[in-house]
């Protein structure tokens, strides 16, 4: 919603009904994304006009690659193999599979020791895409994708639904509509990548306060529950 | 200040929805209330407000470089010992604070008394912010406020030129609840102000914090969190399992850990200890010391940590007047000089005079039926006389 500026007085006769230039108050408001679209917009990825972005090919399967054409069947295979060895040795680890499943959905994990003895006890997502550059002159890392479907997420999007995409190991965000294999990514997603898996612990912030407003006589707030 | 009773817009549920002012309304209750305004003149504002409002918040940076070299100061407050290094690095770096909101008492009669320092998470910033200034423009427009009316108010111009100045370039992650409308609706705002000055703003759930194991903050994909905006705050973050990491963490935090010194109770009596007699101050010490009976038989005792008014007692000639429940406490109390608000035929009237960055911003008025200010307070708009 854009609200029209305040009317500007400058040059008007000197009633004394307004002043040139109200001082004490913001000259105009305006919601670009509160109103309207919805907080869930918010999420989805590209927000910075100002980031450079990559034109990518996200695949969910290296037949899919090669029926494309879009590139040739080598430069798919080449990628298929390159991504499959980059998910067994970068893939995020997580301590236990609702942690996994919390961020990349149900059915989205797998146990570790299926997809590398190095991650035995762990959940990993399981390697739902990859991504290669569109041309061979991009230069783009080859990158393994995960199903991006954090529960925050899912339970915002209501009827309108999520499209939800992929995340890199590295945690960029990968906007997908199923069915184009064409994406635009931002530069620095495309070109970042997870050299080193990392395991990842969640849940570590939000109990005191769950605890508190939860708790006590007042039985809560109905509104808020950090701010004051 | 008057309050002056006017009849609310028949329509103002529908400019809220078309202004995405989804919480207006808390079971059943009204939170915004326009039956009624606050009426200021010029120099009630500049002089009473906004004037001291600028100097209490010196007053309070020259409390946190005390405080972060004193470790007696800090476990007065309750501070664990675990969050010090993490507030003295954050002070030290002079790590930018967004924002934060006085509250006053204020009648004609005297000056307005600091009654808290809501430095971590204050709300009431969009409604302040947005739907009050669109209040009197409309009421303007309509011919229904007096004409040349003006309003304190530079809340969102000031927040969007604070992102600009001071948030990151690859921007700045939003963190709360969910699944509390009105802290998600202050988010929503500062994320909207954020875009505004050029910066990404994704939201993310407060429990969806991830820590890898390199001592990084993470969002739900994994990604390294640059600069976190919490709307959770700083005594909940030091107590959750990951508050140990905070301080090792290369994440920076809006607002920063030194505000945790501000958004304490115990800076009251600190403040009053610094500047005895400052007129915007209340005499106020911690409950331990003996020098509280200076206070006599009429008094606030207030939690260090707590908010919208739970577990605050207030006691007026020996008997309690009022005492509200909740979950606060256990660290302890502080213990204030009675400055009851202003009493507007039985409503009373909390001034919240906000801060962006380092300087006053604009004002927000709560009413009570009670003494005390709590949750199910109402928000009135507030004019200056033209």
């Amino acid at each position: 919603m854009e609200t029209a500026p305040a009317p500007e007085a400058a040059g008007a006769p000197a009633t004394g009904s307004t002043a040139t230039r109200r001082s004490k108050r913001s000259a105009a408001v305006s919601l670009v994304l509160v109103a309207g679209a919805g907080a869930a917009a918010l999420t989805l990825g590209g927000l910075d006009p100002s980031q450079r972005e990559e034109e990518a090919l996200v695949y969910g399967s290296l037949g899919a690659c090669i029926a494309q054409q879009l590139r040739s069947a080598e430069a798919c295979i080449a990628a298929y193999k390159t991504a499959q060895e980059t998910y067994a040795a970068t893939a995020p680890r997580y301590e236990t599979e609702a942690d996994c499943q919390r961020h990349h959905g149900s059915g989205g994990c797998t146990p570790g020791e299926q997809v590398t003895a190095a991650a035995n006890g762990r959940y990993l997502p399981v390697m739902a895409a990859f991504m290669m550059g569109r041309t061979d002159a991009q230069d783009l890392p080859i990158q393994p994708l995960y199903a991006h479907a954090p529960e925050e997420e899912r339970d915002a999007a209501g009827t309108a639904g999520h499209g939800g995409g992929y995340c890199t190991g590295a945690g960029g965000r990968v906007a997908y509509a199923g069915g184009a294999s064409r994406v635009h990514v931002p530069a620095s997603v495309a070109r970042t990548t997870s050299t080193t898996p990392r395991t990842i612990s969640r849940g570590g912030f939000g109990g005191t306060g769950r605890a508190t407003a939860f708790s006590g006589g007042s039985g809560g707030r109905a509104g808020g529950i950090g701010g004051g | 200040m008057r309050r002056v009773a006017i009849p609310e817009r028949p329509d103002w549920r529908l400019h809220a929805a078309r202004a995405g002012f989804t919480f207006h309304t808390f079971d059943g209750a009204r939170y915004w209330d326009e039956s009624a305004y606050y009426a200021f003149s010029l120099a009630e504002i500049e002089d009473a407000i906004e004037a001291p409002s600028a100097a209490l918040h010196d007053l309070c940076l020259a409390f946190v470089d005390r405080a972060v070299r004193d470790e007696g100061i800090l476990a007065s407050l309750r501070i664990p010992e675990h969050a010090w290094d993490a507030i003295r690095a954050s002070w030290e770096r002079r790590d930018p604070s967004l924002y934060g909101r006085f509250d006053f008492s204020y009648a004609e009669e005297g000056p307005a008394k600091l009654l808290e320092y809501n430095a971590d998470t204050p709300t009431a910033l969009y409604e302040s912010a947005v739907f009050q200034w669109l209040w009197l423009e409309d009421g303007l427009a309509r011919g229904r406020l007096p004409v040349g009316a003006d309003q304190f108010n530079t809340l969102h111009e000031a927040l969007v030129a604070r992102f600009a100045a001071v948030a990151p370039p690859e921007g700045v992650a939003f963190a709360g609840f969910p699944d509390a409308p009105e802290d998600r609706g202050t988010l929503a705002y500062l994320q909207d102000c954020a875009l505004q000055a050029g910066r990404a703003a994704p939201f993310l759930s407060v429990e969806a914090i991830g820590l890898a194991e390199d001592g990084r903050f993470v969002d739900e994909a994994g990604a390294p969190i640059g600069c976190l905006f919490k709307l959770y705050p700083w005594e909940w973050m030091f107590a959750d399992r990951f508050g140990r990491a905070v301080g090792t963490a290369t994440t920076r935090f809006l607002e920063p850990p030194w505000k945790a010194v501000l958004s304490n109770k115990g800076l009251l009596a600190h403040l009053w200890g610094m500047e005895p007699g400052h007129p915007n101050l209340l005499p106020t010490f911690f409950e331990e010391d003996p020098a509280k009976a200076a206070l006599g038989r009429s008094f606030v005792r207030k939690p260090l940590y707590g908010r919208e008014g739970a577990n605050v007692l207030i006691v007026r000639d020996g008997t309690v007047a009022a005492h509200g429940a909740g979950p606060y406490g256990g660290e302890g109390y502080v213990r204030q000089a009675l400055a009851e608000l202003p009493d507007f035929a039985g409503r009373r009237a909390l001034i919240g005079s906000w801060m962006v960055g380092d300087r006053p911003a604009g004002l927000c008025l709560r009413e009570s039926d009670g003494l005390i200010t709590t949750d199910r307070a109402r928000f009135v708009p507030h004019l200056i006389d033209p």
